[in-house]
């Protein structure tokens, strides 16, 4: 992605920023100014006694709270939730199949039977040559029967299919022309014949702060959430659902709903919720609920009937002859009146008939699947791989009730279909760019699409040696393995997650290797498909001198590139450029051992076209660093010059809270209103001999251009503009950020200034 | 650090944050919101390990609350005075207040206040990962709307 978007935000927010009032005083902002919303009165009524029955997407980590009526904590009990499951299947029916006057396949109706269907359907249109047009048909609840109608534009004539045809085996036929060539349109669940169901009932549990109002507070002490998903926030969460039907051309109707959450904040008050549902690791998607009554039931009260499919609970209560009475209720739920939630991330996992119930295990599957749903592999899809793997994690956990395995193609095609829902990889590609023979065929079929893949893969590339998430997991759980007082149950459980990252981790090498392979091929073809058109090579320029010294050899290349480009710096990408294909900005933090060097920037387009460029490093431990002020710059005749250095010490982010705290500056080192810290020594200017060929850099202030950018000068020009404030703007058309005193990074080699960095202060 | 000293320290940059976040009409009421919130939980804000990020946490959360609300409800605004918005053409500024809270927030962190994707991802609450999608989503929207 062009820099230039990045300084196009950049003046936007200036602008915006520019009509902003002047923030509240201490007395406007304590006093409260906004009047709560009322929740819909049915939710205010006197509370009788219910469950609550909660959904949402991240369930199976989630715990869902409830909180007495007058906010006050409720009575400690372990944090707690019932899980009830069952199935139900479903039916699919083709009615109607038809052709183009073309001889292409025009459209069908497929109805699906089934209580609360919802999902999505693969329609495989197999013409007679045998090649396949693969669709998905998402379908959803529509009081108990689900029909949904496909069609593909310029329809004709319709024939009538085969009827009632059972989900698993349908299949729609229709003749064409002569010798008994047909089209062939079948369409298949998501894996098992079964969807399940889940219903979370809230049971009571507690806030570790006691207070159900400290919902945020509990996220930043992290006693209960979790870094990276929002799960397990003990909090009420009353949600309802709308829904709307909307036309559009994909779809004879499309139903859609609208979720309103509510956190209850005791005393009737409740707040809309500001919680994400999961929209870190799946995508974001909603809650479903319609219950509006609540109370604390015990857990041993609650039983659910799969059979009948009703939740019982029981209360009691003090009667006036100080008994205690028992009342035992009844819900039945009513599918069709949506009274039974819908588990919507159950629904993806189950789909893969695996069992398989942690959420950092499901996290980081969908983090691969994701990925790996990206690349257009040759020869088949790496979804196997992944179904195999998975099927063999979670065997002791999925085998059916006949003693069965899920199948590696019914995994496979649920994990595809998975990563195909936008909800699960959030829309992280366009629909055409996951696996399909029709991406692959274009891809090795035109140039432009090649490019795009070519792009598409590049990108996925870095994802795949890109394993900082998994670092992450892994970090979390040793350090959680290794804290006191953890159970051995948890640690096993905790070593288990690690070990499936640790696998993780070289499966993303493995889906570099495919990657590169990939690249090659595309690369190749996409050169073919040009034929004699010429593909310039990228032009490089890189930021900084040509010449960097170092100390301990830890350096930061950047540089632009003339077109969409992939850097990599003596053969290793630079992954901090990661934006998009039309990148053309790169940056990279990289490592040299002590010596003289030439460093290596190479830039490739997406044609496998290549430029090389280089600078020389030098490395040397000896080499002495300094920050200060630089206070005046003096001629010492001949070439060279003197600096005059105020010394000063700079410090940034955790160090510099906790310099300025011990400078007495502020109280509390976490109070910094900036991440940086300079601290002044009061120590006498220093007089620095530099060499007339030092590297030097400034940040500048460009007229017509960015605000700030580093710009290069030598020692003469560096002097100037040091005795003529307006030197710059004059004759070099940036304004010096930061007019001296400026602060300033010194490299000195045996007593002379070889590299002068000057220090961006915001 | 009295609750006001506290606050003093902080309000201008919950105040850009909020304008960046929701334009200059509604931050004041956001800050003035969250604030009051704050003081109503248990310790207050002097009961706060860092502030300045939880609070520019919660002025996240209310904005996207809010926004929430203003999708599916009619808003109801007491003792805010709606000041005139001036019409702008200005595509750049479109793009800013077109796009969703998250990535709103992302890019003012990020390319205006030179965060690092790892530091802004702090104040926001979610991983660097996330920031850096953020990013890539709103350079996508901006590239859009300008048609490169």
């Amino acid at each position: 992605m062009d820099k230039r978007f990045d300084d196009q935000f950049k003046d936007g927010f200036e602008r915006l920023l520019s009509d902003m009032d002047d923030a509240p005083t201490w007395e406007q902002a304590s006093t409260q100014r906004v009047v709560d919303t009322p929740a819909p009165s049915r939710w205010r009524s006197p509370l009788v006694a219910v469950a609550a029955f909660a959904f949402t997407l991240i369930a199976i980590g989630s715990v869902v709270f409830l909180a007495s009526r007058d906010g006050a904590p409720v009575a400690a009990e372990t944090v707690d939730y019932m899980k009830i499951e069952w199935s139900e299947e479903l039916v699919l029916r083709c009615e109607g199949m038809s052709i183009k006057d073309n001889g292409g396949f025009g459209s069908a109706t497929i109805e699906v039977w089934g209580p609360n269907a919802d999902g999505l359907l693969v329609v495989d249109v197999t013409a007679p040559d045998g090649t396949v047009d693969h669709r998905i048909v998402e379908f959803s609840p529509e009081s108990g029967n689900t029909q949904r109608t496909w069609s593909s534009p310029d329809s004709d004539t319709l024939q009538d299919g085969d009827d009632a045809t059972p989900y698993r085996d349908a299949e729609c036929f229709i003749d064409v022309g002569t010798g008994g060539e047909s089209y062939a349109m079948s369409s298949r669940p998501i894996a098992p014949v079964t969807f399940q169901y889940g219903v979370f009932i809230a049971l009571p549990t507690e806030f570790p702060n006691g207070d159900p109002r400290d919902f945020p507070a509990e996220l930043e002490a992290g006693a209960v959430a979790n870094d990276d998903v929002w799960r397990g926030v003990p909090v009420v969460v009353y949600t309802r659902s709308t829904t709307a039907e909307e036309s559009n051309a994909r779809f004879a109707a499309v139903q859609t709903s609208t979720v309103e959450s509510w956190i209850d904040m005791g005393e009737n008050r409740f707040e809309r919720s500001t919680f994400d549902n999961g929209n870190e690791v799946l995508g974001g998607n909603t809650t479903v609920i319609e219950v509006v009554e609540r109370s604390v039931v015990p857990a041993s009260s609650v039983s659910f009937s799969t059979e009948d499919l009703t939740l019982a609970y029981e209360e009691s209560s003090i009667t006036e002859e100080d008994a205690v009475d028992t009342v035992t209720t009844t819900i039945a739920f009513d599918t069709e009146a949506e009274q039974m939630v819908f588990y919507t991330y159950g629904n993806w996992v189950n789909q893969t008939g695996l069992n398989q119930d942690d959420l950092d295990v499901w996290t980081m599957r969908l983090e691969m699947m994701c990925d790996v749903g990206y690349v257009p592999t040759p020869g088949g899809t790496p979804m196997t791989d992944l179904a195999t793997a998975y099927i063999e994690e979670d065997a002791e956990r999925s085998v059916r009730d006949d003693g069965s395995l899920p199948t590696i193609e019914e995994a496979a095609e649920a994990l595809w279909i998975s990563v195909a829902d936008p909800r699960a990889c959030g829309r992280r590609w366009d629909d055409q760019a996951f696996y399909s023979p029709v991406f692959e065929a274009e891809a090795l079929n035109s140039a432009d699409a090649a490019l795009t893949a070519i792009g598409e893969v590049r990108i996925f590339h870095m994802n795949a040696t890109d394993t900082e998430y998994l670092d992450e997991v892994i970090s979390r759980n040793l350090a959680a393995i290794e804290s006191d007082g953890v159970s051995a149950a948890e640690a096993s459980r905790r070593q288990a997650i690690v070990d499936d990252a640790e696998e993780f981790r070289q499966a993303k090498l493995t889906q570099a290797t495919i990657a590169e392979a990939l690249l090659t091929e595309l690369q190749a073809r996409y050169l073919e498909l040009l034929g004699d058109t010429k593909v310039p090579a990228p032009q490089i320029t890189l930021k900084g001198p040509e010449t960097v010294y170092s100390q301990d050899g830890i350096i930061t290349v950047e540089g632009f590139v003339d077109q969409y480009a992939y850097a990599s710096v003596d053969g290793v990408d630079i992954p901090s450029h990661v934006g998009d294909q039309s990148d053309t900005f790169f940056t990279g933090e990289v490592s040299y051992p002590p010596g003289e060097q030439t460093i290596e920037v190479t830039a490739t387009n997406h044609a496998g076209v290549s430029s090389i460029t280089s600078f020389t490093l030098i490395v040397d431990p000896s080499f002495e660093i300094q920050f200060g002020y630089l206070s005046d710059i003096v001629p010492t005749g001949g070439d060279g010059w003197t600096l005059i250095v105020d010394r000063a010490e700079w410090f940034s982010n955790e160090a510099a809270g906790q310099a300025a705290f011990e400078d007495g500056v502020i109280s509390d080192p976490n109070d910094l209103p900036n991440p940086f810290y300079v601290r002044n020594l009061e120590e006498l200017a220093e007089e620095q001999l530099t060499r007339s060929d030092a590297s030097i850099t400034v940040q500048a202030c460009w007229l017509d251009g960015p605000c700030i950018a580093e710009e290069l000068v030598d020692m003469d020009t560096f002097a100037k503009m040091f005795d003529d404030p307006t030197y710059s703007e004059r004759e070099l058309g940036w304004a010096w950020f930061t007019y001296p005193p400026s602060p300033v990074w010194l490299t000195i080699d045996r007593g002379v200034v070889v590299q002068i960095q000057e220090q961006y202060v915001p | 650090m009295s609750e006001s000293e506290i606050y003093e320290s902080i309000r201008w940059d919950l105040m850009r944050y909020a304008t960046a976040l929701t334009g200059p009409n509604t931050a004041e009421d956001v800050v003035s919101t969250v604030v009051t919130r704050v003081l109503g939980r248990n310790g207050g804000l002097s009961g706060l390990r860092e502030p300045k990020q939880y609070m520019m946490r919660s002025i996240l959360n209310e904005v996207r609350s809010r926004h929430r609300e203003r999708v599916r409800r009619p808003v109801v605004h007491v003792g805010v005075a709606d000041k005139a918005v001036p019409p702008t053409d200005d595509l750049v500024l479109d793009v800013i207040e077109q796009l969703p809270a998250q990535q709103r927030a992302a890019a003012f962190l990020v390319f205006h206040e030179e965060y690092t994707p790892s530091e802004a991802a702090k104040l926001m609450g979610c991983r660097p990962a996330t920031v850096r999608r953020y990013l890539h989503l709103a350079r996508a929207k901006l590239r859009e709307a300008l048609g490169g």
